[in-house]
């Protein structure tokens, strides 16, 4: 079981995981001379964008707007920006994965720590603005460690499935991009779950996202202990991805010789 | 007698093939809507069947065949690239695998940086690697240009920067494909002696060619595929004259 879930993570092959992760940030910010500021440069545009539209365009009724906003696009960029690198993470190494023995694993897991390493670095910026928004830090503050952690174990499978998927359906990246815009928006990103009608509160449970920014909020912006059923919905959905990612991974041997 | 470092046993491989089959989740529906999903016509090519061989430390064994005979099939397999449909191979050592030189390698970074990135795709060490650098970069014969992308790089460079790495590796098995020709005439050279000190360090070697002179001077063993099928398994003279009669030549 240990070693099979090290091997998912491909943590058998470190050396080579952490040098598809440099490479990943080397081929990234080749060049530019700023490096690593551009990993906040995609959340931080978005932060404005968006800024601008809801809270001084709609005037959104959302208290602490700014906080609540980076609090709910710093997160999503990782996801979806892991999802979508993660996707074609297969097929662009093709060339790799038919003349070598190397686990195909290796590709998405390498997109998500490299996204997820990003993530981390833009915190200190995160925490900048709960700051100086004047929200009060609280303990309950900490759960914004395994909440991450759960984020990091769902958009990996997540990632993996599509990768595998996008080997035999090539259009997934086209579909992807469309759904994944989508998705945002019908996740509690930009506004409150709050400000959902109670006859669309179902949609709530039914998207596996939305549970993450609604306890993210409880403990980010509220400051109290986050609800427990988001917390297990979470949970679940996190479960039920990484099961059948694995279920995948077993029959994915076979992939390489499809792609 | 030690056991033999490469066995297969009744190995068999057979690709599946779909005419037509719908790449796309769009036309997946589509198809399985109107029910011509359930009419494509299915074939499937056997590519290996019933291959069995084993091959003791220290040999040099050459494997010939036409194009399309199962030759890469069968180095994919023995890497680890591919799983055989039946049968059973034991490799019982590391592989080198002197395969499809500087696949892996990234077009934005420089020399150097790609032969770190291929070291680890190839299963080197941090230590050993950071040991074995000053070797490759000076065997490569790149100079100052290990510092540039390798977008810059000729074709050549390419090639022989991935020989430079790859034969770098201290793997008991070294596995060759069709890559006896690399670079200009003085770097073939270069790669000849490499070759030749894998034999005297009693490495055991798996070359695929279609040069048989190049066969007759290394390899005192050969196997000849025919459609998937191991058609002769014994010393090269006889080897290559099993695969001159493929083409009916006299």
């Amino acid at each position: 079981m240990t070693a099979s879930l090290s091997e998912f993570f491909c943590l058998h092959r470190r050396n080579l995981l952490a040098n598809l992760v440099f490479r990943n940030f080397k081929v990234k910010y080749r060049g530019s001379a700023l490096g690593y500021l551009w990993t906040l440069g995609v959340p931080f545009l978005q932060v404005m964008v968006f800024y601008f539209l809801y809270q001084v365009i709609l005037k959104i009724p959302v208290p602490h707007y700014l906080a609540f906003i980076v609090t709910g696009i710093f997160p999503w960029v990782f996801f979806s920006s892991t999802v979508g690198e993660g996707l074609d993470s297969l097929v662009t190494g093709q060339n790799l994965l038919m003349n070598l023995p190397v686990p195909l694993q290796a590709f998405p897991a390498a997109s998500v720590i490299s996204n997820f390493i990003s993530f981390v670095l833009a915190l200190p910026i995160l925490a900048g603005v709960l700051v100086f928004s004047g929200l009060p830090v609280t303990v309950h503050a900490l759960w914004f460690i395994p909440l991450s952690l759960a984020l990091f174990l769902f958009t990996y499978s997540l990632a993996f499935i599509m990768a595998c998927a996008y080997v035999r359906f090539r259009d997934l990246k086209h579909m992807f991009a469309i759904v994944i815009q989508l998705w945002m928006y019908f996740t509690p990103v930009l506004y409150s779950a709050k400000m959902i009608p109670p006859q669309y509160q179902w949609a709530l449970y039914a998207n596996p996202m939305a549970p993450y920014f609604i306890a993210i909020r409880d403990i980010l912006i509220e400051g109290h202990a986050p609800d427990p059923l988001m917390l297990w919905l979470f949970t679940g959905w996190t479960v039920v991805f990484f099961v059948i990612a694995n279920m995948v991974r077993v029959r994915s041997a076979g992939l390489v010789e499809q792609l | 007698m030690s056991l033999p470092l490469v066995e297969f046993r009744n190995v068999s491989k057979t690709f599946h093939y779909v005419r037509n089959r719908p790449s796309s989740l769009k036309s997946t529906f589509v198809s399985l809507a109107n029910g011509e999903y359930f009419k494509l016509q299915r074939s499937s090519k056997t590519v290996l069947s019933k291959v069995s061989f084993s091959i003791n430390r220290g040999e040099v064994v050459g494997v010939m065949g036409r194009n399309g005979t199962g030759k890469s099939t069968l180095l994919r397999i023995l890497c680890g690239i591919y799983q055989p449909d039946s049968g059973e191979v034991i490799v019982r050592e590391r592989i080198a695998p002197l395969v499809a030189l500087g696949a892996g390698f990234h077009n934005e970074l420089s020399g150097y940086e790609n032969i770190l990135l291929n070291g680890a795709i190839l299963g080197m060490s941090r230590q050993r690697l950071n040991e074995l650098i000053p070797e490759i970069v000076e065997f490569s014969e790149l100079g100052e240009e290990i510092y540039y992308p390798i977008k810059n790089y000729s074709s050549g460079m390419v090639v022989r920067l991935g020989f430079s790495v790859a034969c770098h590796l201290d793997a008991p098995i070294i596995v060759l494909d069709e890559v006896l020709g690399v670079g200009d005439e003085g770097f073939q050279r270069k790669c000849m002696r490499k070759i030749e000190k894998f034999f005297s360090e009693g490495r055991t070697v798996i070359m695929v060619t279609h040069d048989p002179q190049a066969m007759q001077r290394f390899c005192k063993r050969c196997l000849v595929l025919e459609q998937g099928q191991l058609v002769f398994d014994g010393p090269t003279q006889g080897g290559s004259r099993s695969y001159s009669s493929l083409f009916g030549t006299a």
